[in-house]
This record gives C-alpha cells, structure tokens and sequence, in this order.
C-alpha cells in the first residue's frame, strides 16, 4: 500500500515538473512582454511533433531529433513573435491575449497538415528502470526530473547573471525606463517567445514517450502550464514551479478516485484555491 | 551638442509641443521652466523618443535623431531621466545602475568599473548596494536615476523635474550635483517648476507657454525681464 502512494507521488512529481516547465515558458513571456501567450501548448506540441516525425518516420538518429524538435519549437516562437505579435505590440492586453489564441488555431491546423492526425510516438530517452523502496521507477523520469532542473537552474542563472536576462526583466518591470537604458523591447519579446517555445518544445519532447503527441494534444498542456503559473502566482516563475508541482500531484491523487476525471479533479482544486487566494498561493 | 529645430508633438489631435527649438552646448546646463501643462515634459519625451515627433528636427552632434525610437537614441548619446525617476523598483541599485550601461559598447569590466566610479560619486548609493530601488528615499531614487543615466556616459542629458517631491536641502544637492556635471563637458537640460533652484544651477532658460518658447536668453535677462519673472519665478 505505501509504495502505491510512493508511485502515485513520483507519477505527480513527473508530470509535475513538466507543468512546471510550460508555466516558466509562460512567465518568461508574461514578465518580459505582459502577454499571456495561448499558444504555448502549440509550442509544445511542434517541438514533439518534429522530434517524433523525424525520428520515426525520417530514420534520423534521437539526438539529432531531438535538437531539431527543439530548434522547431523555438523558430516558431519567433515567428509568432515577429508575424503576430509585434504588429499589434501597443494594443491592449485583451487584444494581444486574442491574438495568441487566435495564433494557436493556425499552429493547431497548420500542424494537422503537416503531421496528420495520428499520434506520434517517441522512445524513451533511456529504457530500464531503477528499484526504489519497493517500486520500480521508470528512467525516462530521472531524464524529466533532471532536464526540468537543469532548464529551471540555467534560467535562473540567465535572469539573474546576464545582461541579456536583466534587460528582459528591466522591460517587465518598466518598459519604458528599459527603452532609455537602450533596450530594444521588440529584440527582448522575440527573444522571450524564442526563449518560451523551447522550453515548451523540451516539455513537449520529455512528455511523448509517456503520452503520445498528436496535433490537438497541446492546448490542454498549454492550458494546465497556464493554471501552475496562475496557481502559484502569475510573473513569480518560482511560485509557478511550485503550481505546476502541485497540480501534477493533485492530479494522480484524482486519477485515484477516477482515471477519466483526474482532470476535473485537478482544475477543481485549482479553482477553489484562486477563488480563496486569487493572486496565487505563493504570491503576497 | 544638442539641437531642437522646430519640434511639434503631442497626444492623439492635442498639440502639446509647437515647433519648439532649444539647444544646449557641451558644458551647459540650460533650464526649462514653465507652467504645469505648458509642454516640457512632452518636449523631453518627444526628444528622447519616448513620444514620436510630429515635425522638427532632433541633432545630436550634427546627426537628426528625430523619430528613431528611445532605445536608439540613447545609444547614440542622450539619456533622460524621466518625471517620477524611471527606476526599475524591484531590482537591485547595481542591477539598476548596469541596466543603465546596457547600451554601452565596451566590456563587462570597463561597465564595472563605470559603476564603481558612481558609488565614488554617489556614497549614499554604494552603502546601499544591493538594496532594491523601491526601498530607497526620494533622494536616493533621484541620485539613482542620475548615476544611471551617467553610467551610460552620454554626451546629453535630460532631466524631468529632479527636485519634485524632495526636501529642498536634498533637491539643493541633487542640483549641485548637476552643475558639477558641466566639468565633464556634458550638455544638460533641466526641466523645474522649482524655478529659483534651477536658475540656480542653470547658465541660460527657455520659458515655455502652451507649447511655444515665451522667453530665450541668459539667467540673468531672464532675472531682468520683469514680465516674465512676475509669471514664472513667483513674486515672493
């Protein structure tokens, strides 16, 4: 019985991490530009879709898939960022919002035509697993746990260290002081979309060999790394690390109750904590 | 160093600033007085392309920035310290003093250094080193928003109303510090509704009334000039 809770909370720290790395791709953009980006999920799902097509069908070789999914996700992300958002960049919020859902039903036809509506598959990075307490933990969740640590760590490093990192932080917290210390925030937002949809496509590359990828499969990630990001706390990319945690636990402890309804479960939950603490949990 | 040639601008069909021309020499610090409303702020931020010019020429050492966009303009050499200091409230004062060298060309270390020489210029700033902005005082913020704009070391300098909302022996250091600035052959044009402490540091003045130059010369005519010193300098 306890190594059934013990697997339960694995799954939820695994797929956890993962909502956590969706949510940080949404608050970069959301702290460089002040958009919240609804395509992220599509990110996501190009960055899997190219690395699985390539791998499977075009023979190529895992790392170099791999490298091509993720270099995919991130010209899309700049393509957004120059094609769709930039013309429309002195709108209102609610105008930019619009505009990336709108970006998502391109990127979700686009990509029906390109790959079809069949789900594509990509091998685990590595096979076997490890015995632990009483449960076998599958490798492909190290590789999750650790890739998810290491793009946290290295962001935080960026953010903090770089004058790169600093500039995008200056022109979210006042946009106009950033442009005359030099910062050109049109560079910084593509650079924040960039930046966003690989990290989205590294999500979407780790999750495959669990859930399989298909063209329509993006929004809900996007969606879930939207509610970690809100659940912690919109613009604290720590507190949103910490949403995404939660949410993947909340939502093995709902498959427990009901496999079919873990989602409901899970958003459930998350609608009575904003309607109890709206600015997040984490946030003051 | 700086010259404004028949500058207009404004918001939507509202004509803050009327073919406005000012200039400022390396070495000068020229004041810009006038009423709340009467356009200096708008004449500032048109210069520095925080607001696109409707007509006029901006030239910087000869070259017309008029239109480019801010962060292009402050690269070439003209900073702004904007009306409420334009700080970067939740990062730290040496975080904000390196954004201020962004645009800088030169090493990481060479920006260092540039910003080690303002904790010598600034010592209220260099004890509070890794302080956020918002904690600092009014004082401190303006020090701030000055040593950052000097990091950049422009050759222009614009400064929105640096005495507002300061203790007049904290605004009198702020200004001193800005006549200091004409040694290093800067050219300075200093926005107040504070006329006497601007007078104080300032060389010459325009007087600006709805949108248009009203007054052009040396302190001292501006002094004589009993019209416009009844209307501009108070009569107490």
């Amino acid at each position: 019985m306890e190594s059934f809770w013990l697997i339960l909370a694995i799954k939820g720290v695994m797929i956890g991490s993962i909502y956590a790395l969706i949510s940080l791709g949404f608050n970069v953009i959301y702290r460089t530009t002040g958009v919240l980006n609804f395509a992220q999920g599509e990110f996501l799902m190009i960055g899997s879709l190219a690395a699985a097509s390539v791998h499977g069908k075009g023979g190529v070789g895992m790392g170099t898939a791999l490298l091509l999914g993720v270099g995919a996700a991130g010209l899309t992300g700049a393509l957004v960022d120059r094609l769709a958002i930039r013309p429309v960049r002195h709108s209102p919020p609610v105008v930019l919002v619009i505009v990336t859902i709108g970006v998502s039903l391109v990127l979700r036809a686009a990509a029906s035509l390109i790959w079809g509506t069949d789900p594509y598959h990509l091998p685990p990075m590595s096979e076997g697993h490890v015995t632990a307490g009483g449960v076998q933990i599958e490798a492909q969740s190290f590789w999750i746990l650790g890739v998810a640590v290491a793009c946290m760590a290295g962001l935080a490093l960026f953010f903090q260290r770089t004058a790169l990192g600093r500039a995008m932080r200056a022109c979210a917290e006042n946009p106009e002081a950033a442009g005359l210390c030099g910062i050109d925030r049109g560079a910084m937002s593509l650079l924040a979309f960039g930046l966003s949809a690989v990290l989205a496509g590294i999500s979407g590359i780790l999750l495959t060999p669990l859930l399989s990828m298909s063209y329509d499969r993006g929004t809900m990630l996007g969606l879930k790394g939207f509610a970690s990001a809100v659940l912690g706390g919109l613009g604290h990319p720590v507190a949103g690390v910490a949403g995404g945690l939660i949410l993947g636990m909340l939502e093995q402890f709902g498959a427990w109750f009901s496999s079919a309804h873990k989602e409901i479960l899970a958003l459930s939950v998350v609608i009575v904590l904003l309607l109890c603490r709206p600015q997040g949990i984490f946030a003051r | 160093m700086l010259r404004v040639i028949h500058l207009s601008a404004g918001y939507g069909a509202l004509r803050a600033v009327d073919g406005v021309s000012v200039s400022a020499r390396a070495g000068e610090v020229v004041a810009l007085l006038g009423a709340n409303g009467a356009g200096k702020s708008t004449l500032l931020r048109a210069i520095a392309g925080l607001l696109r010019p409707w007509d006029g020429r901006v030239l910087v050492g000869g070259r017309n920035l008029a239109g480019w966009p801010a962060h292009r303009i402050a690269a070439a050499g003209l900073s702004l310290v904007p009306e409420g200091r334009g700080l970067f409230p939740g990062m730290s004062v040496r975080d904000n003093l390196r954004l201020g060298g962004f645009a800088r060309r030169g090493s990481a270390r060479e920006l260092e250094e540039r910003i080690d020489e303002m904790a010598g210029v600034f010592p209220a700033l260099a004890e509070r080193w890794d302080i956020p902005a918002a904690h600092l005082s009014g004082g401190q913020q303006q020090m701030l928003a000055l040593a950052r704009a000097l990091v950049a070391r422009p050759r222009v300098l614009l400064l929105d109303e640096p005495s507002t909302g300061l203790a007049p022996l904290v605004a009198g250091e702020i200004l001193a510090r800005i006549r200091r600035l004409k040694a290093d052959g800067l050219a300075v044009i200093l926005a107040e509704q504070n006329t006497r402490a601007a007078l104080q540091a300032a060389d010459r003045a325009y007087v600006l009334a709805t949108g248009r130059v009203i007054f052009d010369g040396t302190v001292a005519e501006l002094r004589a000039s009993e019209a416009i010193a009844r209307a501009y300098l108070g009569s107490e």
